[in-house]
């Protein structure tokens, strides 16, 4: 007997067509395919801490309002935009504003080495304190694992933007990150 | 191969991108418990804008519910009613020992007699409308014209500013009586223009012809005869004989009810008793055409045909 073959992972179109007709196994597939995403956008916005609680806001929003999306293959864009949003609104209810480098970043898994925890909170706490217009690029590139041109299909940048993001946000994280000390 | 700026990242970099890859993510909502949280809220707000709806309705019927007065024995509310008032397709019975009084709110009031059955139902815009299945009723209504009507299974009554009273008796007749003001009644084309000081039968086969209160004897017998003969050759000829020149407003009415030949001998009795318009032929009026008809209405000195029409615009369609 044949080996079954390798199912084809489907596209955010097909899924996002199921998940509108109900299929929340479907609209699950979209959450693992985009939690990453939602996660930078927010991570450029809000408060560590506050982050998880939002991703799943932002889903629940969106499963609430796909009947809206008019271009399915455009999910993630749009997803990015209700996370942007959302990262608005939370910015705006909060009385007091607490700066992002004073927050203390989410605990890492068990079983992850004392330095990568320290290793992430330091990178966050820098990429904190670049200019905003870096910051989502460089979080999509590291924790949302985006090349450029994913990068730029999801936030309407362009691919030249993305890239002098890019360089230009490295080049400063870089040198945070050594006037810090922390990769020494 | 995922295309990549910077591909060649500095070890430092690297590291810091490992570590940043695997900051863990919130853990993945149970997507059904959350369809099946949703759903209340949304059969919640359904239930409660019916709810709304069918309060604000059953609110807007009660203010505009008419009250209901007993005058003699105990007059009964059927169908919407609330305490004393009667509702939009509701009504107001009385037996043989009863009569009521319904306020028609805003325009003045309707007085029920013994044996009458009254409804109220729902008219167009600002139209206070009820219908009269039988018996009796006097109205005294101060409104501008063609807002209260009352349906009769003979016709349709159109007060134009006036007090009346309309009967519908059990054996199919009925009879429409102006104190003051005017009404139209219309019933299958034909139109009555009912000035105060005449009243008119309502017959099976269409709205009678009105007559004057003060007519002669002789005039009042000719056409109660008229009537009842079945319109009779002789019996016209008695009408047409014992007309006065008040009494132009009947035979104007009979225009559209003989057959030519007839029509010719009630124009000419008009003529004799009125002034007729000079420059309308005899042929128009003969056909029966509209405009001629109302040139001749106008001679009888009771305002213009287009004062009278019960839906302004329209053209009475004779026979």
């Amino acid at each position: 007997m044949d080996a079954a073959p390798e199912p084809v992972v489907p596209l955010d179109a097909s899924l996002v067509a199921a998940a509108r007709r109900g299929d929340r196994s479907a609209f699950g597939a979209l959450y693992r395919r985009h939690a990453r995403l939602v996660q930078a956008v927010l991570l450029a916005r809000v408060a560590p801490d506050s982050v998880a609680d939002l991703v799943q806001d932002v889903f629940l929003i969106a499963m609430g309002r796909l009947q809206a999306l008019r271009d399915d293959s455009a999910f993630a864009p749009w997803l990015a935009t209700i996370a942007r949003r959302r990262a608005a609104d939370w910015r705006r209810r909060r009385r007091e504003t607490v700066p992002l480098e004073e927050v203390e970043p989410q605990a890492m898994p068990e079983g992850e080495s004392a330095r990568d925890a320290l290793l992430a909170r330091t990178a966050l706490d820098a990429i904190a304190s670049l200019p905003e217009a870096y910051r989502e690029t460089l979080l999509l590139r590291f924790v949302a694992g985006l090349s450029g041109p994913e990068i730029a299909e999801r936030t309407g940048l362009t691919h030249g933007s993305v890239r002098v993001n890019l360089h230009r946000g490295l080049g400063l994280l870089r040198e945070r990150l050594r006037g810090g000390g922390s990769l020494a | 191969m995922r295309e990549r700026e910077e591909d060649a990242l500095p070890e430092e970099l690297a590291k810091l991108e490992r570590a940043l890859s695997r900051l863990p993510l919130p853990p993945e909502p149970d997507w059904d418990a959350v369809r099946r949280r949703a759903r209340p809220p949304v059969l919640v707000y359904a239930a409660a804008a019916a709810f709304l709806m069918v309060a604000l309705g059953i609110l807007a019927l009660a203010r505009d519910a008419w009250r209901v007065e007993a005058l003699a024995g105990s007059p009964s509310l059927r169908g919407p009613s609330f305490g004393r008032r009667v509702a939009v397709l509701g009504g107001v019975a009385t037996d043989a020992h009863s009569r009521a009084r319904i306020e028609v709110r805003g325009l003045g009031d309707v007085e029920l007699e013994p044996g009458s059955v009254l409804r109220r139902v729902i008219g167009r815009g600002a139209e206070r409308k009820l219908a009269l299945d039988r018996g009796t009723l006097h109205a005294r209504v101060l409104a501008p014209p063609r807002l209260f009507i009352v349906e009769t299974p003979l016709g349709v009554a159109v007060d134009l500013g006036c007090a009346y009273t309309l009967s519908v008796g059990a054996e199919g007749r009925g009879r429409l009586e102006v104190t003051s003001g005017r009404v139209t009644f219309a019933q299958a084309g034909l139109e009555s223009f009912v000035p105060a000081g005449t009243w008119c039968p309502l017959l099976p086969g269409g709205a009678g012809v009105p007559r004057r209160d003060y007519a002669s004897d002789a005039f009042l017998a000719a056409i109660a005869a008229y009537d009842s003969l079945g319109r009779a050759d002789e019996a016209l000829d008695r009408v047409l004989a014992a007309a006065e020149a008040s009494d132009a407003l009947t035979l104007w009415h009979l225009l559209p009810r003989v057959e030519r030949e007839d029509r010719e001998r009630v124009a000419a009795r008009i003529a004799e008793l009125i002034e007729v318009p000079a420059d309308v032929s005899r042929e128009r009026l003969l056909a029966l055409e509209p405009g001629a008809l109302d040139a001749w209405w106008a001679a009888i000195g009771m305002g213009g045909a287009d004062e009278w029409r019960a839906w302004p615009g329209k053209k009475v369609s004779w026979p």
